[in-house]
């Protein structure tokens, strides 16, 4: 480095040798982009991405506990195969029941939502022949039924097939073959006819229907089941769904509440501060506080709603909402609304306003109705924040654990457990390589429903602004 | 009768607008403040108020009364409390300083200077670290082969490098450090916690500190980001021209400019910290054991003690009320900011 060297400057003065002190700023000075951003790019890198990695090897690995160390051996995918087709099926996918008929009627909306969804994808693009889509599709379908049907024969677990049925086999094997398929169209990508490249996309959705339709038929065989002699119901919803029925209308209701909250509160109004500031506050406090709070507030016997609980409700004394699997879920869920509504709230009022005001006059002027006005000036204008803002509470709400640990254990038996909870108590139970494959399944849960949430929100958004 | 419905300005709604309006605003303000009002009163209550069902108004209901306050912190102070309160306010203050001058200088130099990592480093680095793991697992000696990955690195940087053409961008790293924050904790958190057994620094408040700063560098990042590139470059250009380094620059020009925007940074992350439970519950077992922490410990075996646990919900949040008034304006902006750009 020059920095070190005596110096002689422009007019010939000889410079006093620089001490170390200068020379380390100089060095600093001529490395300064990197100075600046290494130490963030290496403390991500050995506390994010290392682990991640290691984590990824160790969800394939059966890890012990040895004398001064983990002892720790490669097993291939058997912790994945455990939770999904083995011994923790029930566990982490749920134990199938018999449907009631609300169940049904659930199950036959989704299904007329997708065929919608299909159908208006394929209209779309409209650069695809019908043959080509219908060739795609029958192609999708055999080489889907093919790889499940391999799965489902050929593939043992424990020296038992996997369990999983007509939808799951089409929805497995569709997804190892999506998997496949697009590694090969990654790496053959130049030599493809162009006719052939648009089926990518077309594939990707059909995949993404496959799965949510199998998704929902074990959501109707879980949750929405009819009781046994005993009258429990005889399906138990695993943890995977568990975590999605909290993450999907959780963030709906809280969509929807900090919504109606923040077009409240945009017009003038005595106090808004105030209630802007209050507002906010659920979002401030601890989570594990809060559900300490909503514990000692909806107790059946001392609680203060108490009388409501006894007057209307006609429970009270030992009766407990975090006793049954259905009101212990409604009771979580809320916790987490009361919680986070007030992060979709800010962002959205801060939005509404920094609307653009002469469309709102001009809309005003020329006597829109309320409907109209929220329609076609306000909706347009904050559709593109909300999926952004819905996207961050996604994936913020696959990571719940605080509330349900807290506030029912996750109990009754498993009804409250959501994956990161299920992850902890593997970790627990020293069972390391598990409590990774948990954690992967989770991340790849919410990578994939937040990847699918942005690809089919964005157009519609564009659409209707 | 008209005009109750009729709008009374361009932001003013009806009167009758605003009766409904204020009902369900008034509605919601209860909702969210009677939780925390329970919690109080709880506080305050002799747990014979609290056990013989519903008391609501203090003085009217039930004769207040400090002894859980008095057990919480003059009683069991020294004991039980004080050393988790300390614990959180130390790896909080800390890990937030340390994650603030980290994550600032980053998104000073993401904004203000031209990166261009090459693509093929990075594949060599990752397919390295991969290497060295299932090297280390076969049984190597841990620092010959991060000795050696090193070397093979920087022999390769110099020799095959040179040759790669395809880069990424400045957005591209800012996107890879904020999206670790979409990362589940969960996922990582094994890996961590065996890293810090191995080196025998398990349970201490230094794995803590350096645990949240990973855990908040993507905030800072992403907040201060927006905030740097809306300080004109004006401004640095002639502190430039004048003679000053890029560090003197950043230290005495930029960084007094963005002290607002530093100090909400600052909060946001603190409240972070201070409220965080899943990594606190994996990598602290006693002596670093935190707030949150001690709040679910109180769940005893008698049942849970819910005057004792209302003192302790209330001391963990009374400081972050008192910041959430403050931060009111800065948390709207910030977060809207991330929101709308990305």
């Amino acid at each position: 480095m020059a920095s070190g060297e005596t110096g002689i400057n422009l007019v010939g003065e000889v410079q006093p040798a620089e001490t170390f002190g200068d020379r380390v700023v100089h060095w600093l000075d001529k490395h300064a982009s990197s100075v600046f951003v290494l130490p963030a790019m290496i403390i991500v890198l050995v506390m994010s991405i290392f682990p991640l990695i290691v984590s990824l090897y160790l969800s394939l690995t059966r890890v012990k506990i040895a004398a001064g160390g983990f002892d720790i051996t490669f097993v291939g995918l058997v912790n994945f195969n455990k939770l999904i087709f083995g011994r923790e099926q029930r566990h982490t996918i749920g134990k199938i029941g018999e449907p009631t008929t609300f169940g049904w009627v659930m199950f036959a909306l989704v299904v007329l939502f997708l065929a919608w969804g299909v159908t208006r994808l394929i209209r779309k693009r409209t650069n695809m022949s019908f043959g080509a889509g219908l060739g795609a599709t029958g192609l999708f379908i055999i080489i889907g039924l093919g790889v499940g049907y391999f799965l489902f024969n050929f593939y043992t677990i424990e020296g038992e097939p996997p369990e999983m049925g007509f939808l799951g086999m089409l929805a497995w094997g569709s997804f190892c073959a999506f998997v496949v398929m697009r590694v090969l169209v990654l790496i053959f990508n130049r030599f493809l006819p162009p006719t052939v490249k648009g089926v990518g996309p077309i594939l990707g959705r059909l995949v993404a229907v496959t799965i949510a339709l199998y998704f929902a038929w074990i959501t109707v065989h879980t949750f929405t089941t009819l009781p046994n002699a005993e009258g429990n119901p005889t399906g138990i919803p695993g943890t995977i769904f568990i975590t999605l029925y909290f993450v999907i209308f959780g963030v709906a209701l809280q969509y929807l509440i900090g919504l109606g909250l923040a077009l409240l509160l945009t017009g003038d109004l005595f106090g808004k501060r105030f209630f802007r500031i209050t507002f906010l506050l659920p979002m401030m406090i601890t989570p594990v506080g809060v559900a300490y709070m909503f514990r000692m507030v909806t107790n059946t016997s001392i609680g203060p709603l108490t009388p409501i609980f006894r007057n209307v409700f006609g429970v009270g004394g030992d009766y407990s909402w975090a006793a049954q699997a259905g009101s212990a879920r409604v009771g979580v869920m809320l916790a987490d609304v009361w919680q986070w509504t007030p992060f979709i709230f800010i962002v959205l009022i801060a939005a509404l306003e920094g609307m653009a005001q002469d469309q709102r006059e001009a809309a005003l002027v020329d006597g829109a109705t309320s409907w109209q006005f929220f329609r076609y000036i306000t909706l347009p204008q904050i559709l593109p924040v909300s999926t952004t803002i819905i996207l961050i509470r996604l994936i913020e709400a696959f990571k719940i654990i605080d509330l349900p640990f807290v506030m029912t254990r996750g109990g009754p038996g498993t009804a409250t457990e959501p994956m990161t909870l299920h992850a902890y108590q593997a970790f627990k139970a020293s069972d390391f390589g598990g409590s990774a494959a948990v954690a992967y399944l989770l991340l790849f849960l919410a990578t994939y429903v937040g990847l699918n949430f942005i690809n089919n929100t964005r157009p519609l958004a564009e659409e209707l602004s | 009768m008209n005009w109750l419905f009729q709008r009374r300005g361009l932001y003013t709604p009806s009167p009758f607008a605003q009766i409904f309006i204020y009902i369900i605003l008034i509605f919601w303000t209860a909702v969210v403040l009677f939780p925390i009002y329970w919690v109080f009163t709880t506080s305050i209550k002799l747990p014979i108020d609290v056990n013989s069902g519903p008391k609501y108004v203090p003085w009217v209901d039930f004769q207040p009364n400090m002894h859980a306050w008095q057990k919480i912190i003059i009683d069991e102070g020294a004991s039980t409390t004080f050393a988790p309160f300390l614990n959180t306010v130390i790896i909080g203050v800390l890990s937030a300083v340390i994650a603030l001058a980290i994550g600032a200088a980053a998104s000073y130099a993401l904004v203000r200077f031209n990166y261009k990592p090459k693509l093929g480093l990075i594949g060599i680095f990752v397919g390295l670290m991969i290497l060295s793991i299932v090297a280390v697992n076969l049984g190597a000696p841990i620092g010959i082969v991060i000795a050696s990955a090193i070397v093979i690195f920087l022999l390769l940087v110099q020799t095959v490098g040179k040759r790669f053409k395809a880069h990424l961008g400045n957005e591209d790293i800012a996107f890879w450090l904020i999206s670790q924050r979409m990362l589940p904790p969960v996922a990582i958190v094994v890996p961590i916690f065996i890293f810090f057994k191995t080196i025998n620094l398990d349970d201490t408040r230094t794995a803590l500190i350096i645990t949240y700063v990973a855990a908040n560098l993507p905030i800072v990042v992403w907040l201060m980001r927006d905030y740097f590139a809306n300080i004109p470059i004006v401004l640095e250009e002639s502190a430039q021209i004048d003679g000053a380094s890029r560090l003197r620059t950043f230290w005495s020009i930029v960084l007094p400019i963005a002290i607002p925007g530093l100090v909400a940074t600052f909060l946001f992350v603190l409240v972070f910290t201070w409220n965080e439970y899943l990594l606190a519950l994996f990598l602290s077992t006693s002596r670093s054991q935190t707030l949150p922490i001690l709040v679910v410990a109180q769940n005893t075996t008698r049942g849970p003690q819910w005057w004792n646990m209302s003192v302790l919900i209330m001391l963990m949040i009374v400081p972050v009320i008192g910041m959430a008034i403050g931060l009111e304006r800065f948390i709207s902006r910030g977060l809207l900011v991330g929101a709308v750009k990305s």
